[in-house]
């Protein structure tokens, strides 16, 4: 943490994801007013008492905003946890055991890459009934091979290792080596691929939100989109109701990204000239 | 009753033998040196009384351990993996070649010496886990601050210290030290020597001393083994070997060491490598290497008492002048 704080790209990263977190966490209580309460001021421009203008039924577009950030966020961690834990999981147990196992869950893993996961997860929200859950659950089935794939990979030099011939020789049994030797070896590299998997989730969020697959009870980023495409906004003129919550998406989504380009440059020695 | 004895054991990579037909027996307290060249099959053994090998080696022949205390003999080559776990650290435990990949670099080596307790005696409390790892430590010489500290932050001396503390952990009746002082400069190499042998005479421990290096063994052990190509072809009091070796292979292993104080000179070495054992020589291994060589040698010889207390694998044995 102390060495990504070093990097002036660290610092913004985290600065910038910092704040987005927090109007996650606060944002409802921060919003200036009632983020779904209608009124006669429609598509209004900013102003005043509407610092980001109004939708077509007459909300304020910057409370939508404040508010629309935690479902962002939750879904975006959480999908990345859920796919970061079946990734791990997935990786550590093809990785380590190897021979048929690994062939199984390399054809599956396979399976899921090749799979464009828009479609996928579209197919697969339109099969369950739209809510928050729900789509957590389908981002982070949809986006774990790749993890699966580096964590393999890492897990099959580990295994190799001569400290886990120790430990299989000081009688540990294979679920002790992988739970006390080949984990922690490997969370640096899970940690850093899971940040990127936030960026990844969060755009995956935006995309299912917009086409009309989110959660039709909660505001958020992506359905804030939809909403205003819906409403006409582009051809309206109403820039106000569209562009903030793209550009939030867009600069959470980065600094995510580069908060995850910082973490894996720490990690693997080999690139860590090119921070200086 | 030996602590350890192995008969006829053979070690089988794709149908060639790796070790073939190793007996060997190993009394309580006894230091035993394994000696040999590279990629004789000494390693190999070592694994497999740990039933440690990969999977692509297929042992053969019996094992079996005694453990003072234990009510039934142990046939490691009858163990089941969960039942080996039981026996690995237990009663044998391993110090590797070069303690640095040895011990995991993500862990404290107190945390490393506590696993290895845990996994055998899950019910220790906090305190006395804390007491015999401090008892461990100080047994090898490092302080409760080595204890603390990760692997990268020790030096080559404390952490092959480190990894005998930790070989130790859980008082078994056999230690294989395999190569322990190769990583390490003299000075660090005669400290571990030393600290071994120490250990031994406190604890009571067998030892098994795997090392290329002649004169290591002559220190420390009270027999010798010397294998060559996946047998052994002498063994005898360690002194007794040193004075007077039983085989063409010995004779020119002690050969090739400069002696100190002796005649200055190139140190001897012996012409040519082991054989590869995808296409070992007939009868006698040693024959190609070997200036005595003879037609008798074509034959295999079996490896007999030659003298009392002193076998041979060598059809002109006993020699009494080279």
């Amino acid at each position: 943490m102390n060495r990504v704080l070093s990097s002036k790209r660290g610092r913004f990263a985290l600065a910038v994801v910092t704040l987005f977190v927090f109007v996650a966490v606060f944002g409802a209580l921060l919003a200036p007013q009632d983020p779904e309460a209608s009124s006669t001021e429609v598509l209004e421009g900013p102003s005043g008492s509407h610092l980001l203008g109004t939708t077509e039924v007459g909300a304020d577009v910057f409370s939508q905003l404040l508010v629309g950030a935690r479902v962002s966020i939750v879904v975006g961690f959480s999908a990345a946890v859920i796919s970061a834990v079946l990734g791990a999981a997935v990786g550590l147990t093809g990785g380590y055991f190897g021979g048929i196992t690994d062939k199984l869950i390399d054809a599956f893993e396979n399976w899921f890459l090749v799979i464009p996961q828009l479609p996928l997860m579209v197919v697969l929200a339109r099969l369950l009934n739209p809510s928050l859950g729900v789509l957590i659950f389908v981002i982070g089935i949809t986006s774990w091979a790749g993890t699966g794939r580096i964590v393999r990979s890492q897990v099959l030099t580990l295994k190799e290792r001569a400290f886990v011939e120790r430990a299989r020789a000081l009688g540990a049994s294979d679920w002790h080596i992988i739970r006390r030797h080949i984990l922690p070896n490997a969370l640096p590299l899970i940690f850093a691929n899971t940040v990127l998997i936030v960026a990844v989730a969060i755009l995956a969020e935006a995309s299912l939100s917009f086409l009309g697959l989110g959660d039709p009870t909660s505001i958020s980023w992506g359905r804030m989109l939809e909403d205003g495409f819906s409403a006409g906004a582009p051809s309206a003129g109403a820039w106000w109701y569209m562009v903030p919550p793209g550009l939030c998406i867009t600069v959470l989504v980065f600094a995510i990204g580069l908060l995850g380009y910082v973490f894996e440059q720490q990690l693997n020695p080999r690139l860590q000239e090119a921070v200086e | 009753m030996s602590l350890l004895e192995i008969e006829g054991l053979q070690v089988h990579h794709q149908g060639r033998p790796i070790v073939a037909g190793v007996d060997l027996a190993i009394e309580p307290g006894e230091a035993l040196g394994l000696a040999g060249e590279s990629g004789c099959g000494k390693t190999t053994t070592a694994l497999a009384i740990m039933k440690l090998l990969p999977p692509a080696l297929i042992p053969s022949g019996s094992i079996t351990l005694n453990p003072p205390g234990a009510e039934e003999p142990v046939k490691i080559d009858r163990r089941t993996e969960r039942g080996m776990q039981l026996v690995r650290w237990r009663h044998v435990s391993l110090v590797f070649q070069g303690a640095m990949n040895a011990l995991d670099p993500v862990f404290r080596i107190d945390a490393q010496i506590a696993e290895a307790i845990r996994l055998h005696e899950p019910r220790v409390g906090r305190a006395e886990l804390r007491a015999r790892i401090a008892d461990l430590l100080r047994t090898v010489g490092l302080s409760a601050v080595h204890g603390r500290s990760y692997p990268h932050q020790l030096s080559g001396g404390q952490r092959q210290r480190a990894m005998i503390a930790l070989a130790l952990a859980c008082r078994p009746a056999l230690v294989i030290a395999d190569e322990p002082t190769t990583a390490l400069d003299v000075i660090m190499q005669a400290q571990v020597l030393d600290l071994l042998a120490r250990l031994r005479r406190e604890l009571g421990l067998a030892l098994i001393l795997i090392s290329h290096d002649l004169a290591v063994l002559a220190e420390t052990c009270d027999r010798l083994a010397v294998m060559y190509a996946g047998r052994i072809v002498e063994s005898g009091p360690a002194a007794a070997v040193f004075a007077a070796p039983q085989h063409p292979y010995t004779k020119r292993l002690l050969d090739s060491l400069p002696a100190i104080g002796g005649r200055r000179g190139v140190a001897d070495p012996i012409p040519g490598a082991p054989p590869d054992p995808h296409d070992a020589p007939e009868g006698c291994t040693f024959r190609p290497r070997c200036p005595y060589a003879a037609d008798v040698c074509l034959r295999e010889p079996p490896l007999a008492e030659v003298l009392p207390g002193r076998r041979s694998a060598c059809h002109f044995a006993p020699w009494e002048n080279w």
